[in-house]
């Protein structure tokens, strides 16, 4: 039996208590991922003339065959395996399972109502579920981060760390932004699904823009909306974050905060039936 | 006097029904989006391979066969098969479909159980395991609606844009990628008709997706990756090139059999648990 000191007392202690597993699952996963992923670059690093032509496919090819101009790095091929889409994908996960559990979620277990029982008004809870979401992105992150020092030091990649802890940073605050969506969508819509559909169409909607933008020009005038053009663009592990990105990314992050603020003191929660 | 006679009740899949009609939008949404997202993104073939097919060739014939693992079908890049194979079906369908199969597996009985549904389903005379089998397979219809409209984007593509695909290959990719999804839709059922916990079970149905991707694109890089390649699901989707050679009956005989397998241990736990009302 745990005594009643231990059990969390706040909205955020009990976000981090009731997922201490599966972020420690994920934490796990994610590291290992790394690891796999930096153990195959010295095996594509022998080759040193596909290296070299790697740097020399021309522009014009550039579109179609993809970023694998700069697998000459193993910082590039951590860009196109892991940062490009998987990393994103595994956060995007955990916040948006966290984002939809603070109001949806608690809805739909009929548990919404005993909580706001306690004193505590329906903005605090908000708050202190986006802190929650907040620090299980910055702790995959540093997962990440560490997942990227021992592949460096296990396998001679030379990642530079200061981008690598920019690159981390920046898929803190991509996922955390995802998350504050499904918080966001929760707190206006408060059906469970119908959340998450939301959700979904938002990052889906965003990664395609970002993704498919090369190829076509249309696409290419709607970068400026998707959130994954801000976090990837200047691809960060090789170049390093690009600021103003950053703080349109915590520009969208505190303007769903303030949604899901208003949305949620607004609406006529689910109760327990 | 009148004698009634017992008729057995005819058999309807009411439940089938019922769950394709409650999820009509979201599968008419689906449709569009995923058929429409794939015309747009097909579309694009001629004008890029416009003037650059030689350019292209150069290029490919240069590359180690590995980087076909990793950047999907390169030799054939400049084909309209290659370019497909690289944009649509090496990572984004795959992992797009997946996310509506693994939650229509979750609804499936605990979706039911958070809504507090399903008391109310089993207070029919109906077993749970029709109610599994049932709403099964309005899964399997569901997602073959939708595999079927990614291939109509393609074929409408070829056909308004005047591009030669082939069909036996645009079928079997369609049918690898229909068995992979409905692979892990079943076995995210399976883990959540187990524990009822069905964010963990999407989480551990994703990372299952994950590890198989990275199994099967690394492993033309070194023999342990090989070795290891037959435990990805991934080497069964596209590991024979299905877009380009046509369907290997032996890869969706495997993802036939995990599905039968994941389907029957799902109807094993729904009728082993205590279900949460």
């Amino acid at each position: 039996m745990r005594s009643a000191r231990t059990l969390p007392t706040t909205i955020f202690d009990k976000a981090l208590y009731e997922r201490r597993r599966s972020l420690l699952a994920w934490g796990v996963a994610i590291y290992v991922l790394i690891l796999y992923v930096g153990g195959f670059y010295p095996v594509l690093a022998e080759n040193e003339g596909l290296l070299q032509m790697f740097e020399n496919v021309p522009a014009s090819l550039r579109l179609l065959v993809g970023d694998i101009t700069t697998l000459s790095s193993a910082a590039g091929f951590f860009d196109v395996e892991l940062f490009n889409f998987f990393l994103p994908f595994l956060f995007a996960i955990v916040t948006i399972g966290q984002g939809l559990a603070v109001v949806v979620g608690e809805e739909r277990n009929g548990t919404l109502d005993i909580l706001l029982a306690n004193p505590v008004s329906r903005t605090r809870h908000v708050l202190e579920g986006a802190a929650a979401i907040a620090a299980e992105a910055c702790f995959l992150a540093l997962v990440g981060v560490a997942g990227i020092a021992s592949a460096n030091a296990l396998f001679d990649l030379a990642i530079d760390m200061r981008h690598a802890l920019e690159a981390a940073f920046g898929l803190a605050l991509l996922a955390t932004v995802l998350g504050y969506g499904a918080l966001a969508a929760g707190a206006w819509l408060g059906e469970y699904h119908r959340t998450l559909g939301v959700t979904l169409l938002f990052t889906l909607g965003s990664y395609f823009i970002y993704a498919y933008a090369n190829v076509s020009e249309a696409l290419e005038r709607l970068e400026p909306f998707s959130v994954f053009h801000y976090y990837q663009s200047n691809h960060p592990i090789l170049n390093g974050l690009d600021w103003g990105h950053v703080a349109v990314l915590v520009g969208v992050a505190i303007a769903l905060v303030v949604l899901s603020i208003v949305g949620i003191n607004r609406r006529d929660l689910g109760v327990a039936s | 006097m009148t004698t009634t006679v017992q008729q057995r009740t005819p058999f309807v899949p009411w439940i089938f029904y019922q769950t394709l009609v409650q999820r009509r939008r979201t599968l008419l949404y689906w449709m569009a989006a995923m058929g429409g997202l794939t015309f747009y993104t097909a579309s694009f073939y001629p004008t890029l391979v416009e003037g650059n097919q030689q350019a292209l060739n150069d290029l490919v014939n240069q590359l180690p066969p590995y980087m076909e693992a990793l950047f999907g079908q390169m030799a054939g890049f400049t084909s309209p098969e290659g370019y497909l194979d690289a944009k649509l079906y090496l990572l984004f369908m795959p992992f797009v479909l997946m996310v509506y199969t693994i939650r229509f597996g979750l609804s499936i009985i605990a979706g039911e159980e958070q809504a507090k549904t399903i008391d109310i389903l089993l207070a029919n005379p109906i077993s749970r395991t029709r109610v599994v089998l049932e709403k099964y397979a309005a899964m399997l219809v569901a997602t073959a609606l939708i595999v079927a409209s990614v291939a109509a984007g393609v074929w409408l593509a070829a056909t308004l844009y005047t591009f030669d695909i082939d069909t036996r290959g645009l079928i079997a990719i369609s049918l690898h990628l229909y068995a992979l999804i409905i692979t892990l839709g079943t076995l995210a059922m399976f883990i959540a008709n187990a524990t009822a916990n069905t964010w963990g079970a999407a989480g551990i149905t994703a990372l299952v997706a994950v590890v198989s991707y990275f199994i099967n694109s690394f492993a033309a890089l070194s023999e342990t990756a090989e070795r290891l390649r037959p435990l990805s699901l991934f080497y069964y989707y596209r590991g024979h090139e299905p877009l380009f050679s046509g369907v290997h009956v032996g890869d969706l005989l495997v993802f036939t059999t995990l599905t039968i397998v994941f389907l029957v241990l799902g109807v094993i736990a729904v009728n082993r648990r205590d279900l949460g009302t």
